[in-house]
């Protein structure tokens, strides 16, 4: 697999603040996974996400990104934005159109396509996201939940290669954070995406294929989901409460009980503890 | 609020609703403009004709036009009544120092009374049948030979289109910090005149901070988005011309022909 996204010495200092944001940061990441960027809050994830779209500016020339093998500099940004779809935080606050449809076709606009051409495009990125019987609704009587479907369908709609999800779904309910989820997931498949996802849900870093801990502008480095939960340390440094069974594991050893590393389910541990007093 | 019809679009299905804004738009201008050209009573009646189609045409209920004009109603007899009062000429049926009634001037209070009633009908049968985006998208089209004198119509535009989308989100906003403010203690409905306007603030500060966010946060989204300023941009939304609007124009034609050929010397 070759490298979507490569990162070497990342630094940013915002105007107005005294230590900086980001400092030094190297990494790459492989084409078509899934990758969850987590840290405390204020530790430059969000940073970083606007950083790769060239949001905002840095000096390119200390600052090296290559996003898809393209160097990201002023003369490059047309190009990296439409690798890149960024989903951001609070859905209200980046619906663009007057109704559905319309917001789907913002993207489409700034490209100059054709009027024919969006009329396409734009019912079939809906489906996809299953949004197409509102696609005459305006965005107050939409969820949260619909609202980022609709963010997502516009990002879908200009074929990027890569989404970013800058805590996409901190602002929805539980409901609306797993339908998210899912339709990304089955998107990823489909499109053979890369996916970033800001986070703080734990569900979503395990599922992840590899975990990028930021703490306080500085890169702990990339881990497997796996290998990040066995190290209390450095899940408390990401900010993160470690998932119910590596609690209960922990519980467990102090009364004695080891529970074999090897379970990763649920189910298996479930397995695992009816066995228990069989054996004794 | 939700008792001042002027400005509200109510969403239904007619030959109105299907025009085209633009020729809603030019028509309404076209008719406040023509009526200053009636000057009897037979242009005043082809007037009121047209007034009556149109709003039979929109298929909604009168009452709601009627709704309209309650706002305004004292307004409209006031300004007739001054009319009435003030002008000379004609048959003196009462007189009282410099107060008198005559021929003529009860002749211009109805007059006047009629064009206040029939403008406000019209421009409603305008805002309750035509979205505001539709508006927005045709005052866009309309203003588009300004361009010759470099104003920025597409900038203007997008302006007006987010405006317009954010007009809701922001009253959603209002209700919100109100009601919080309420469940502070603050009672935004009595009390002093100065305390009703220092009740204000709780109100403004929150809402300006909450706005500029919004404002930042879209402005990071457009550009995250591929917005680039100044750089061309296709429509999604494209207006088009219909039969109804060939035939209204046409009305509008012949309407303007009958008073000229009508109206008293």
């Amino acid at each position: 697999m070759k490298d979507i996204i490569d990162v070497k010495h990342l630094s940013y200092t915002y105007a107005d603040m005294q230590t900086p944001a980001l400092s030094d940061i190297s990494f790459s990441i492989q084409e078509k996974s899934w990758v969850s960027i987590v840290g405390h809050n204020g530790s430059g994830k969000s940073t970083l996400s606007k950083l790769l779209d060239g949001i905002l500016e840095v000096d390119f020339k200390k600052n090296r990104i290559l996003i898809d093998n393209i160097l990201l500099d002023e003369t490059t940004l047309p190009q990296i934005r439409d690798k890149i779809g960024i989903v951001f935080q609070n859905p209200d606050n980046q619906f663009v159109g007057a109704t559905v449809q319309d917001d789907i076709a913002f993207g489409l606009e700034n490209r100059d396509i054709s009027y024919e051409k969006m009329h396409q495009i734009v019912p079939i990125v809906l489906e996809e996201v299953n949004m197409l019987k509102y696609k005459e609704k305006e965005p107050q009587n939409l969820s949260g939940g619909q609202k980022q479907r609709v963010a997502i369908a516009g990002i879908l709609a200009i074929q990027p290669k890569i989404i970013i999800l800058d805590e996409a779904t901190s602002m929805l309910d539980p409901e609306g954070r797993k339908e998210i989820l899912k339709v990304i997931k089955r998107l990823q498949k489909k499109f053979g995406l890369t996916v970033l996802s800001i986070t703080h849900d734990i569900d979503e870093v395990m599922s992840s294929d590899e975990v990028l801990v930021l703490n306080e502008g500085n890169l702990m480095g990339k881990f497997l989901p796996d290998e990040l939960f066995e190290n209390e340390e450095l899940v408390v440094k990401a900010g993160l409460v470690p998932p119910f069974l590596y609690q209960l594991r922990k519980e467990f050893e102090k009364k004695g009980i080891d529970i074999p590393r090897n379970l990763k389910t649920e189910k298996e541990v479930v397995e695992f503890l009816w066995q228990l007093n069989l054996k004794k | 609020m939700s008792k001042i019809i002027i400005g509200r679009y109510i969403p239904g299905d007619s030959i109105v609703y299907r025009m085209d804004p633009r020729s809603k738009i030019i028509g309404t201008f076209l008719f406040v403009f023509l009526m200053f050209l009636a000057n009897n009573w037979l242009t005043y009646g082809i007037l009121i004709l047209f007034t009556l189609v149109a709003i039979w045409a929109t298929k909604l209920k009168p009452k709601i036009f009627w709704d309209g004009i309650k706002p305004v109603i004292w307004l409209i007899f006031f300004t007739s009544l001054l009319q009435m009062f003030f002008t000379s000429g004609g048959r003196i049926y009462w007189s009282w120092y410099f107060l008198k009634i005559t021929q003529v001037g009860i002749e211009n209070a109805v007059y006047l009374f009629l064009r206040f009633v029939m403008i406000i009908c019209i421009s409603t049968v305008l805002t309750l049948t035509t979205s505001s985006l539709q508006i927005a998208d045709a005052l866009q089209w309309i203003m588009k030979p300004l361009k010759i004198f470099k104003v920025p119509v597409e900038q203007l535009s997008l302006v007006m289109a987010i405006a317009l989308r954010f007009v809701p989100t922001l009253m959603d906003q209002t209700v919100k910090i109100m009601n919080a403010q309420r469940a502070r203690g603050i009672d935004f409905s009595s009390g002093s005149l100065l305390k009703r306007i220092k009740n204000i603030i709780p109100i403004l500060i929150p809402l300006f901070i909450t706005s500029m966010t919004v404002a930042l946060d879209l402005a990071t989204a457009m550009e995250a988005r591929g917005y680039q300023e100044g750089k061309p941009r296709s429509h999604y939304r494209v207006l088009s011309w219909t039969k109804a609007d060939g035939i209204i124009l046409g009305y509008f034609l012949l309407l303007s022909i009958g008073l000229i050929i009508f109206r008293t010397k």
